[in-house]
């Protein structure tokens, strides 16, 4: 792994613990979430973070210019990707609306649940072949 | 029975079966159906009950689970706004089963 991953790695890292604590709060719910169940704070806030520090990754990985058949294929995804960049803005960046169409639109989008989750396990499958 | 996260996610089920039962005054709930409509745990009905009694969002009767309920035109209107102001709940909700989904694959 040189440097440059080295640093990206770190990154990935925070992104997946975020992950890691959206999925046990996942797990605190029954076995499907009603439609007129608000995301709970901890989970809005691990998902939202995931998200965010996710979108760091697929930056940085531009940056670097790495490369891998899958990962790519996943960044490739124009939609998804800038869905997912608008929604890290969202969270940086101070919203007034609570429910800024930042947030709810990436989740609308069909499949993204499964490609973030997906993009993830690319990079994770990545590093760990470093 | 369902997640209970604080009391006012307990209370807003409560409101959605009183709205759903179309209860108003003189078509009051007996707070055992309530209960058993709303899935909530003894004491997170109690918990959202009090506060709703409380706010004046909802009027009854006692006698404990053989008490009756009923919304007054605040609880309507709070039902109301609440659903209103939350566009994105149902997308979030479907957002997060399709994660739990594929969490377990």
């Amino acid at each position: 792994m040189t440097e440059n991953e080295h640093a990206l790695h770190r990154y990935f890292i925070w992104a997946d613990r975020m992950r890691f604590h959206f999925d046990q709060e996942l797990g605190k719910r029954g076995q499907s979430v009603p439609s007129t169940d608000p995301l709970t704070i901890e989970e809005f806030m691990y998902m939202s973070m995931w998200y965010a520090q996710l979108y760091a990754v697929a930056e940085g990985w531009r940056e670097l210019k790495l490369r891998d058949r899958k990962v790519d294929g996943l960044l490739d995804q124009t939609e998804h990707i800038e869905l997912l960049r608008r929604y890290r803005n969202g969270v940086d960046h101070f919203q007034k609306d609570y429910f800024d169409l930042r947030f709810t639109k990436f989740a609308a989008k069909e499949n993204s649940a499964a490609w973030v989750r997906t993009l993830n396990k690319a990079l994770s499958d990545y590093f760990l072949s470093r | 029975m369902a997640q209970e996260t604080n009391i006012a996610q307990c209370a807003s089920k409560i409101l959605d079966v009183l709205i759903e039962g179309g209860a108003v005054a003189g078509y009051a709930i007996k707070v055992e159906d309530l209960i058993a409509a709303s899935e909530l745990s003894d004491s997170g009905f109690d918990r959202a009950d009090t506060y709703l009694l409380q706010a004046g969002y909802i009027d009854g009767t006692m006698g404990g689970r053989n008490g009756v309920r009923w919304l007054t035109p605040a609880g309507v209107e709070l039902h109301q706004a609440t659903k209103a102001s939350h566009p994105s709940t149902d997308i979030h909700a479907t957002h997060l089963n399709l994660h739990k989904s594929l969490k377990r694959q």
